[in-house]
């Protein structure tokens, strides 16, 4: 995609389209059905979503079935879905395991599973956490030996998105000659997987277990270390957007009541109070939006600055979406401290992307490293 | 300012604190002022008449009606620190509200009618105060209560009633006279939730767990003999009942010291990325030694508040303030504490990678209830600026 | 939603017009009139020679129409300037007529004020200075008091006004006075432009809590001042009050953002030398800077690319006073912090920090959310602006 006011003209038209879908068929009613259920998708929606709008294969190379654009468009979507609260294994399968792939290089690996990814009949996800939950490499402790022509996988990975339903799981286990990424089908012989029981009842996380797990390995010949890092700032600045589109989305939730509720005769949003809270609400969006922009198109385009940028809209906009959240609860009142308002999916989905990649604290120390502080 | 209490407190809080663990029901599954399991309410019926039959409830009650003779609001302060610092449960539902009100406005039937029952833990009562378009400003209530010879009837909706599924009893406004001013036309029920009409719906916080109501009122027939005090003479007595939630103020300091030492044990067993204890990291020694230092400063502000009260010198904003001083640092402090989990702070009760069988995630989202319920943060504060600071009125 | 969320896209780089650059860098380079003097009064002498020179040679007022001295340009080309002025670090305007009176002169002035007042400010022959506040009317400038009695043709202004910036360097007051009836408010309010030296002006310093002396309180007693410096209708002042050129001041986003970046970096490299930068909450408070100087760049990156994709600045631009107003007083404080007990020092100490800049700058940084419209007005502002939240009947009127 070219640069130039084409590009906006091009992300307008996206959303409008996303925004559209994802209201008539991702309403609140449904992610509370799906929610309750325990299931991972509405079949029918995900079906959609892929076949008619594409979105499974936005980020695909053409060659694989894709429609060729990158995170900025990613990024699009994603805000979308975030603002909509999807229940779906869109983030996991395409944010994850589609840019994965995709970085790995891999034609054998990318040839097989990226064209399944982009018309949305393999859904896949990314395995890197352990024991301390972090997504730090030097943690990983699961181990991948050489077996038959391939290899087996054996570990426990936790905190993994969509792992217990994902077709595909790329796992990151030590090779004797070191990090690696190993394919493992998700229904292979010695991987069992459960869901946790986690605080956001509309993101599915699970533990997985291998055993000896039959692997492929991703990314033959070359050094893991080279562009596995790399995916995982992609998925900083994917989770970014969407947490910008939930912070967003509380923001207005909380200008929409504060317009119409009354109390001593007057429309609460005319309480100083109240108008304090939602303007600064607005900074911290709008500050959102900007480091989102750039960090998508910063790692769009290469940009040398793509991981700081990538850290930091993750770090501001987990932030900005935990603060939202919790004051949109707060201007509720009452009625916001219910299980039935949404106001309380949003604060229990922002906390958890705000440590669904470790600790707050390393993000930031990492951040400092960056910027050379 | 002193805050050691003399060899007497000192011995009576001993006493409680050995009551408490011999026959207490035991620590609670969550924090906050929430409802138990059905299962648990005839246990904690009998632990509640326990509690008053040893003088530990209802001790400043005029001796005729069970007070003993010789306790002091001190002793009452002493109780609710001892049951928060053991994490298990105390009086029911809105019982010492209740008995407040009929104390200082009721007629004598009525002091002979529920008091008993209160004590004897066969009535949990409930408040039912809000509804869906009074919330902040509950004098806009609009349930209304229309005399019919010896009874009123009365329509309307209440809202977030806490404990309103287990309740005997509720403690309900409604409006009597419409032509008023909106303060002026309010009077003060007792209403037996078991009348026909009444129609008690189980709401669901966010937590998940179910504590508080809808409470729909069709036609209820109330015997005009349940009216307390005077008619249309309710907001007076729904203020001073208001006033009398104030025995927390030092029991939620107590509370939020008893989490510090959880986040301290929190901090010893997570461990950070270099595998060290998180305990032993600066900036978690930092994050948490500011939240020690507001805890301590909740602590102080809340004995000297108590302390006043005591005195009978206490100030109108001295409820508020502590209030929203306890629920500002309670917020900050259960961040705190998910945040070092890491993700690990997403498992939830229930879940086996859960720790401490997520109590600090229920907190977490508990914590918001106290910057909302019983007056929300917002408007707590203005009356903070204008009863301690004497700032000119908002237009409210 | 409220709001439609912008996707604007970042300053296009390659730059418009590299030739443009070059040759305003080279200029700036040749021309720069080196150090400033250490003494405030000589000072103002050699912002005036540099504003000259720039007017001189056409290159003064990037934004204003080529008639009255300006250069005409379009907004790439300003953003351009701007950045080439900042990076030369060149001294900036004098007085607050510029950016203030000028606007509103352009839009609303008659030919012959434009060809009287526009080119001598721009030369920096004539310091203007803003007379809207008085003691008893701030946020609440509709009930300013001063009046402007009709006599002939001329007025008769009598009042007072406070807190007026440069008013001991002015040439000339813009002033808001009241030509209504006492309570006539903001319907009520004329635009005057009155010179600095008629007779019954009087002009008093006061210190500021830095200690310096830079706005005065501003007395008129009995000042005629003729009808033909009345800018608009009599009785109409009010809406020309807040005049913008286009998207003038959005121009010059990128270098507050590029100055603070700047500002924080000396930061760091002072911690570092001190050893601080190895304190863990150090660190994580340089880091909280960092996210919000490198967000106010993204923001006015933002602006800029709405403004050159859409003809339209934004929310981010509605915002950007409240990021950098708090940003800049949490820097100075965080700044003074770091330095413990050697921060107080002040500038004469020789053990004084840097010639004392982060106790200034944390002193100064008061204003920021004082002056130009409160912070509590600000927020007020974008509530009800932005977010269409009902209006407080407290707040004074657009
Ligand atoms: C967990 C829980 C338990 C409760 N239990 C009970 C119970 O047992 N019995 C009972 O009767 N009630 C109960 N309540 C209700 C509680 O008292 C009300 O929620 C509270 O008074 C706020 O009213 P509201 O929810 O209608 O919010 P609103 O009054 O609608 O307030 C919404 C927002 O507007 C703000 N606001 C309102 N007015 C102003 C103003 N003048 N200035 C500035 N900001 C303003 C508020 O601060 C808040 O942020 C409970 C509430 C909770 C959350
Ligand atoms: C360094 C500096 C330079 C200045 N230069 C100039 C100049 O050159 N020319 C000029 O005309 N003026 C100038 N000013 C004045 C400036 O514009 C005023 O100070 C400002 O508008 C505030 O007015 P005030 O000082 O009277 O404060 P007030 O309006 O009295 O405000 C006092 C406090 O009350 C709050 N407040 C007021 N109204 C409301 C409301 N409706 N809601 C909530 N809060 C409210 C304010 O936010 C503030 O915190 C300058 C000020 C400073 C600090």
């Amino acid at each position: 995609m070219t640069g130039g006011a084409s590009a906006s003209a091009e992300h307008d038209e996206l959303r409008q389209v996303v925004r559209k879908f994802l209201g008539e068929r991702s309403p609140s009613h449904a992610v509370r059905r799906l929610m309750a259920a325990g299931e991972e998708r509405d079949h029918e929606v995900w079906s959609l979503l892929a076949g008619q709008l594409g979105l499974t294969g936005i980020a695909v190379p053409e060659r694989f079935g894709g429609a060729g654009y990158g995170p900025a468009e990613l990024a699009v979507v994603l805000e979308e879905m975030g603002g909509a609260l999807l229940v779906a294994p869109y983030f996991a399968t395409v944010a994850l395991a589609g840019q994965a792939l995709t970085a790995s290089a891999d034609e054998d690996a990318m040839a097989r599973w990226l064209p399944g990814i982009a018309d949305g009949t393999l859904t896949a996800t990314l395995a890197v956490a352990e024991e301390s939950g972090a997504w730090d490499l030097a943690e990983v402790a699961a181990a991948a030996e050489p077996a038959g022509g391939g290899w087996a996988v054996t570990g426990t990975k936790l905190f993994v998105i969509d792992g217990h339903t994902a077709g595909l799981l790329l796992v990151v286990a030590r090779a004797p000659d070191g990090l690696g990424v190993f394919a493992v089908d998700g229904g292979a012989a010695g991987v069992e997987a459960a869901r946790l029981d986690t605080l956001d009842p509309t993101r599915a996380l699970a533990s997985v277990a291998f055993n000896g797990a039959p692997a492929v390995r991703v990314g033959v010949g070359r050094d893991t270390a080279a562009w596995l890092p790399q995916v995982l700032d992609l998925a900083l600045a994917a989770l970014a957007a969407e947490q910008l589109g939930g912070a967003a989305r509380c923001l207005d939730m909380a200008v929409s009541y504060a317009k119409v509720r009354e109390q001593f005769g007057r429309p609460i949003g005319s309480f100083q109070a109240i108008k304090h809270k939602c303007a600064n609400l607005l900074v911290d969006v709008e500050c959102g939006r900007s480091a989102v922009f750039h960090a998508s198109a910063a790692a769009a385009t290469g940009q040398p600055d793509a991981p700081l940028a990538a850290v930091l809209a993750y770090t501001h906009c987990s932030q900005a979406f935990t603060r939202a959240a919790k004051e949109c609860i707060q201007i509720h009142g009452g009625i916001g401290y219910t299980w039935e308002h949404d106001a309380h999916l949003y604060l229990r989905r922002a906390k958890s992307s705000q440590l669904l990649f470790g600790p707050p604290a390393r993000q930031r120390a990492r951040l400092a490293e960056l910027a050379g502080i | 300012m002193r805050f050691d209490y003399s060899q007497e407190l000192e011995d009576y809080r001993a006493a409680v604190r050995a009551f408490i663990e011999r026959h207490g029901p035991g620590a609670r599954k969550h924090v906050g002022v929430r409802a138990p399991d059905p299962d648990q309410v005839p246990a904690l019926r009998a632990w509640v008449a326990r509690l008053y039959a040893a003088g530990y409830l209802g001790q400043t009650w005029p001796a005729a009606y069970g007070g003993r003779p010789g306790a002091t609001i001190e002793h009452t302060f002493i109780v609710a620190e001892e049951i928060a610092r053991a994490r298990t449960w105390g009086e029911i539902g809105a019982g010492a509200l209740a008995a407040g009100a009929v104390l200082a406005f009721g007629s004598e039937a009525q002091r002979q009618r529920y008091l008993p029952r209160i004590r004897s833990g066969e009535d949990l009562w409930c408040q039912l105060f809000s509804e869906p378009g009074a919330g902040s400003d509950l004098a806009s209530l609009k349930t209304r209560a229309v005399r019919d010879g010896d009874h009123f009837v009365v329509n309307g909706q209440k809202v977030w009633t806490t404990n309103g599924h287990h309740a005997d009893l509720g403690y309900l406004l409604a409006r009597t006279n419409p032509d008023v001013a909106k303060q002026a036309g309010i009077t003060a029920f007792a209403l037996d939730m078991r009348t026909p009409g009444v129609d008690v719906r189980p709401l669901r916080e966010i937590t998940g767990t179910s504590d508080f109501n809808e409470v729909f009122l069709d036609n209820v027939r109330i015997p005009a003999e349940a009216v307390i005090g005077e008619v249309d003479g309710g907001w007076r007595v729904a203020n001073a009942s208001l006033g009398h939630e104030r025995s927390g103020v030092s029991a939620r300091a107590v509370e939020l010291y008893a989490q510090l030492d959880d986040l301290v044990e929190l901090a010893r067993r997570t461990t950070t990325a270099a595998g060290r204890p998180a305990i032993a990291d600066g900036a978690t020694r930092q994050r948490i030694g500011r939240l020690a230092a507001l805890a301590h400063v909740t602590d102080v502000m809340s004995k000297a508040v108590r302390s006043r009260i005591a005195n009978g010198t206490e100030d109108a904003a001295d409820g508020p303030l502590a209030k929203v001083f306890f629920s500002e640092v309670n917020l900050a402090m259960t961040e705190c504490g998910v945040a070092l989990q890491g993700v690990g702070g997403m498992a939830v009760e229930g879940d086996r990678q859960a720790y401490a069988d997520g109590w600090w995630q229920d907190a977490y989202l508990y914590a918001r209830a106290y910057t909302i319920a019983g007056g929300a943060n917002e408007v707590l504060k203005t009356v903070v600026a204008e009863r301690a600071l004497g700032l000119p009125r908002d237009k409210r | 939603m409220t709001r439609e969320p912008s996707t604007a896209l970042p300053v296009p780089e390659p730059e418009p017009d590299a030739d443009f650059r070059a040759r305003l860098r080279e200029f700036l380079a040749a021309h720069h009139p080196g150090k400033p003097p250490k003494d405030p009064g000589q000072r103002v002498g050699w912002t005036k020679a540099w504003l000259a020179t720039l007017f001189d040679h056409g290159y003064a007022g990037p934004g204003w129409p080529r008639e009255f001295g300006g250069m005409e340009l379009p907004f790439a080309h300003q953003v351009i300037y701007h950045e080439e002025a900042a990076r030369a670090r060149v001294p900036g305007p004098l007085g607050t007529g510029l950016n203030i009176a000028a606007p509103t002169i352009i839009k609303y002035g008659t030919q012959e004020q434009k060809r009287r007042w526009l080119a001598p400010m721009l030369r920096g022959d004539t310091v203007w200075a803003q007379g809207y506040s008085e003691p008893e009317a701030g946020s609440d400038l509709p009930s300013l008091r001063t009046t402007a009695r009709r006599d002939g043709d001329e007025y008769v202004v009598r009042g007072q006004k406070v807190w007026t910036s440069h008013a001991g360097d002015a040439d000339i007051f813009f002033a808001l006075v009241r030509t209504g009836t006492r309570d006539s408010r903001q319907h009520g309010i004329t635009y005057l432009v009155i010179d600095a030296r008629a007779p019954g002006v009087q002009v008093r310093p006061l210190r500021d809590l830095t200690g310096g002396q830079l706005f005065a309180e501003v007395f008129f007693d009995d000042v005629r001042v003729p009808v033909a410096n009345r800018i608009g209708a009599e009785n109409g002042g009010w809406p020309l009050a807040r005049t913008s050129l286009g998207h003038e001041r959005a121009a010059g986003a990128l270098n507050q953002a590029a100055m603070y970046r700047r500002v924080l970096t000396e930061l760091e490299s002072l911690a570092r030398e001190r050893g601080q930068l190895a304190d863990p909450l150090v660190r994580d408070q340089f880091v909280d800077l960092e996210i919000r100087v490198r967000i106010m760049r993204y923001n006015a990156m933002m602006t800029i690319g709405g403004i050159l994709a859409r003809g339209d600045a934004g929310p981010t631009s509605s915002i950007s006073r409240l990021l950098v107003t708090a940003f800049e007083q949490d820097l100075h404080e965080f700044a003074v912090d770091l330095l413990g007990p050697a921060g107080l020092l002040g500038k004469s100490e020789p053990r004084a920090v840097q010639r004392s800049r982060w106790l200034t700058g944390f002193l100064r940084t008061r204003a920021s959310t004082i002056g130009a419209g409160t912070r509590e007005i600000q927020l007020n502002t974008v509530a009800e602006q932005v977010l269409g939240l009902p209006r407080d009947p407290g707040m004074p009127p657009r």
